[in-house]
């Protein structure tokens, strides 16, 4: 989302405005939980998390007109906000059920825009990038999605650049791997399909 | 493992000059390679999105109220939870419908050829002790380890390449992309269009694995449920492994392992526990072994032997541990 239009809504939110609030919401909700997720080891934490970052920046709209970058503060604010979450629960049992985000995930993303890719592959790739490990699907998403350079990642998840590229690296060669899966498959049944049309367009 | 850091840098607009003339001489060093480079392109400029989040009305009404201390104005919209719900129905029946497939497609019975022309089960199978290579009728060949076994129809290359396996075998897999290569075990589905790899899946064990050697392939096992699966693919010098106790599906480089070295009579172990070396003479030359005593000691052994009788290794694995065995035929005893 633009900066222009976030403050303009951070700036409705201090005024009450409701509907301002439900689209900036919307908007920022799944991905601060996935970014969450990255630290911490369930949906339920991710969502404590979340409110909590969502609160206090909105709690204090003065704070935010110092701020150049939103997506970036925010991002960074979920970080610090996930570890010091997990600090202070280190004594309660941590039900680690990453794999079970599942439940509360729905799988089927509904995008316009993806129609340059055929529905089969929309589907294997995402299936790829939803079973990276949580750490690399968050950078893989912050450069792809948000369209953050590796420093700028670094930053947010408090690594260095090189990790930052070693994970982009990896999350790539999956994503290669499913593509070149995907063609091989597909290959040999393209021909014959073409035939099939001409042959139905003369009768 | 460049060259993806490589494409990495050039979809998020970060490459060096340097890397694009890497980049260039890469996708001219084979066609395949601007096929993929071309679908990562679009499949980069296609939005993926985040994974919706269910009860983000909820959350989001809690957190307005908590904010203005005011009752959220908009009440849960009717067509929100219906698409929700509609939504995780919809997926439920997939389920349903997908498992149904699987189940329909893996009772291996007798009816499945009776549309046709009725297509029998061939087994092959290998007592303990014995190895045996098996030519298939589309040109693959299957090395079979000792204890295993392997079944497919008689119409095997005329409308399907499925096989079903017990214990463990090394394909090698003739390239036919019309008809994919499927070998299913107890936990996984393994499929492939033209390549080699070896697939671990004994009866007793939890565990299946497989290791690739050529090509690529694909992997797809189901959670304990049985509701849930889980897919991979592999590239050669990869190996999943895949636990059915906590539902995971690993994988890594096979590095210091040797999946392969058995077919060529070599046994390999790579820092194995007592009790995993013991498993696999006993398979390898169909022994019963007993154990008496204990180790006091955490114990790993890492050695490679290649057409070794059994007694070498015994007296060799006496060089890094105390014992005394003895062989008396099929039974060797071993005192800690």
């Amino acid at each position: 989302m633009k900066s222009i239009r976030t403050r303009k809504l951070i700036q409705r939110i201090s005024e009450q405005d409701e509907e301002a609030f439900n689209e900036l919401f919307n908007y920022y909700y799944p991905k601060l939980i996935q970014i969450s997720l990255a630290f911490v080891p369930n949906i339920n934490m991710a969502q404590e998390v979340v409110s909590d970052v969502f609160y206090k920046i909105l709690k204090n709209p003065a704070l935010l007109k110092k701020i150049d970058d939103f997506d970036n503060y925010t991002f960074l604010s979920i970080k610090n906000q996930s570890l010091t979450y997990l600090k202070k629960n280190k004594n309660k049992h941590l039900f680690n059920s990453i794999e079970h985000t599942d439940d509360y995930l729905l799988k089927d993303i509904k995008n316009p825009e993806r129609s340059i890719i055929s529905d089969e592959l929309f589907q294997l790739v995402n299936d790829t990038v939803q079973k990276l490990p949580p750490k690399r699907k968050v950078i893989y998403q912050l450069v792809k999605e948000e369209g953050k350079k590796y420093k700028e990642v670094a930053e947010i998840m408090g690594i260095s650049v090189k990790t930052v590229e070693l994970q982009m690296c990896n999350a790539l060669k999956e994503l290669r791997k499913t593509i070149s899966f995907y063609l091989e498959s597909k290959d040999e049944k393209i021909k014959p399909i073409k035939k099939h049309k001409i042959l139905n367009f003369l009768f | 493992m460049e060259i993806d850091k490589i494409i990495a840098d050039y979809l998020s607009g970060q490459i060096s000059e340097n890397d694009q003339a890497i980049l260039e001489s890469w996708l001219d060093e084979d066609p395949s390679h601007r096929d993929q480079f071309e679908t990562l392109q679009k499949v980069w400029n296609t939005s993926q999105g985040y994974p919706p989040v269910l009860n983000i009305d909820d959350e989001r009404q809690k957190l307005w109220e908590k904010l203005t201390g005011a009752k959220s104005l908009q009440p849960q919209t009717p067509s929100h939870i219906s698409w929700s719900r509609i939504l995780k129905i919809a997926a439920a029946i997939l389920i349903l419908v997908t498992t149904g497939i699987y189940l329909k497609k893996n009772t291996f019975s007798k009816e499945k050829g009776v549309t046709q022309t009725l297509a029998q089960i061939i087994t092959r199978e290998n007592p303990p002790g014995q190895k045996s290579k098996i030519q298939l009728p589309d040109g693959s060949t299957i090395w079979l380890n000792a204890g295993s076994s392997v079944s497919y129809f008689t119409n095997f290359n005329s409308d399907n390449r499925d096989i079903q396996l017990k214990g463990e075998a090394y394909f090698e897999v003739a390239k036919n992309k019309l008809l994919p290569f499927t070998v299913r075990t107890k936990y996984m589905t393994v499929t492939a269009i033209g390549t080699s790899f070896n697939i671990q899946a004994f009866d007793t064990q939890k565990s299946n694995m497989v290791a690739l050697n050529t090509g690529k392939v694909q992997v797809e096992c189901f959670d304990p449920t049985g509701k849930k699966s889980i897919m991979g693919y592999l590239a050669p010098g990869e190996f999943a492994s895949y636990s059915s106790n906590t539902g995971n599906l690993k994988i890594e480089e096979f590095q210091g392992l040797d999946p392969f070295g058995w077919k060529d009579g070599r046994i390999t172990f790579n820092h194995a526990s007592f009790g995993e070396v013991t498993e696999v003479l006993a398979r390898w030359y169909n022994v019963e072994i007993n154990i008496q005593g204990e180790l006091h000691h955490e114990w790993n052994y890492t050695s490679v032997f290649e057409n070794e009788v059994l007694e070498n290794i015994l007296e060799s694995l006496k060089y890094s541990e105390k014992i005394e065995y003895e062989i008396n035929g099929s039974i060797v005893n071993i005192k800690l």
